[in-house]
């Protein structure tokens, strides 16, 4: 039987820009923790660092709340230095298969980390009924829709008109939908952000967005969708974050 | 999600919950294939596809309807088309035991197909 401790590997959190060389980044992670409190450790090459923890991979659980500690740890790295998260569950055998990783990648690690240089994610949902909307617009903005036919005759006929009057509602959502990006693009191009949204991602979100914007204009991106609440009561603007930059890295692993 | 990372919401988050819980099904729209179930998880990917392009006909012969471009008799034979495809649905889904929301697969970070 074999009582040896499984191998410990290295899980990767994040990769971080570091461009002072006064800063001292073990001691500022020697002040958090990692997943199960184990402890965080930096390597470094040129501007970049990764920021990894000793986990045996085989006690590894993937699972949701693993994976909020995980987020969790980026988190708070995050709150101190420009970062790419990794992907949940990021190992690499050896702390020189990291050092490797980091030499092999520089120039894209470091692009990336200055395209996200001192901002951060916010994401934003739009929620609503799409059939209450459509009910709402529909009693609030009245439009004369001439029916298909004069005499709706057949059967197949009434059942034609009754779907074109659904279709003409789905057409109005799909336009109110896009008033409400309208409204929210303009204001994201004051504010020179970067944005990734989609309208009805579903029956209930009209729209699901995450923005790129700097550090210093998260309170008037708040009160942006503030003002946004205000002219569509009959909708509801949900802003979370800061987030780290999760939808906006690019980074091919050599 | 910890509150202090909601920076928006004229609601509670028990509201929030409320209208993500509408999401439940989402778990059920998702194609689930097994050994055991290879031939319902088969219909309900097929039905599903199906579904999909009738809908997509639909939507376009109603583009072409709202245009004004077809005559009275055209409508009148598309209306029995439409009509009978529908119907034709109604019954496969019946037979599969299926539903509408069964048959619109959430896509994750897509949405929803239909």
């Amino acid at each position: 039987m074999n009582f040896n401790k499984p191998p410990m590997e290295k899980l990767i959190y994040a990769i971080l820009l570091n461009k002072s060389e006064t800063d001292n980044l073990q001691q500022v992670l020697s002040g958090m923790a990692g997943i199960d409190k184990t402890a965080l450790n930096p390597i470094s090459f040129g501007q970049i660092s990764a920021v990894y923890g000793n986990f045996s991979k085989s006690d590894f659980a993937a699972n949701q709340a693993v994976a909020i500690a995980f987020a969790g740890v980026i988190d708070e790295v995050a709150k101190h230095y420009t970062l790419l998260p990794m992907r949940f569950g990021s190992f690499m055998k050896t702390s020189d298969d990291i050092a490797k990783m980091l030499e092999q990648n520089h120039d894209g690690f470091l692009q990336n980390l200055e395209k996200v240089e001192n901002k951060f994610e916010f994401g934003l949902k739009v929620f609503g009924d799409s059939t209450k909307i459509q009910e709402h617009l529909k009693a609030t903005t009245p439009v004369e829709e001439k029916p298909l036919s004069e005499n709706e005759g057949s059967k197949f006929k009434i059942y034609v008109n009754k779907k074109l009057q659904a279709h003409r509602l789905e057409e109005r959502l799909l336009t109110f939908a896009d008033t409400i990006v309208a409204e929210i693009t303009q204001y994201l191009k004051q504010m020179e952000a970067t944005s990734k949204i989609r309208k009805m991602a579903s029956e209930y979100i009209l729209v699901d967005g995450v923005f790129l914007i700097k550090k210093n204009q998260q309170q008037q991106l708040v009160d942006a969708i503030g003002a946004l609440q205000k002219q569509y009561p009959e909708i509801k603007f949900v802003l979370t974050g800061p987030w780290p930059p999760y939808n906006f890295v690019e980074v091919k692993l050599k | 999600m910890s509150d202090d990372k909601i920076l928006f919401n004229t609601g509670s988050l028990d509201e929030i919950s409320d209208i993500l819980g509408k999401f439940d099904d989402i778990e059920n729209s998702k194609l689930k294939l097994t050994p055991d179930n290879a031939d319902s998880g088969l219909a309900k990917l097929v039905l599903t596809l199906v579904e999909l392009i009738r809908k997509l006909v639909e939507k376009q012969a109603m583009r072409r309807v709202d245009g004004g471009s077809l005559t009275e008799e055209e409508i009148e034979r598309l209306g029995e088309t439409l009509w009978k495809l529908e119907m034709k649905m109604e019954e496969l889904k019946k037979h599969f035991n299926l539903t509408d929301r069964d048959l619109n697969i959430n896509l994750g970070p897509l949405g929803d197909l239909m």
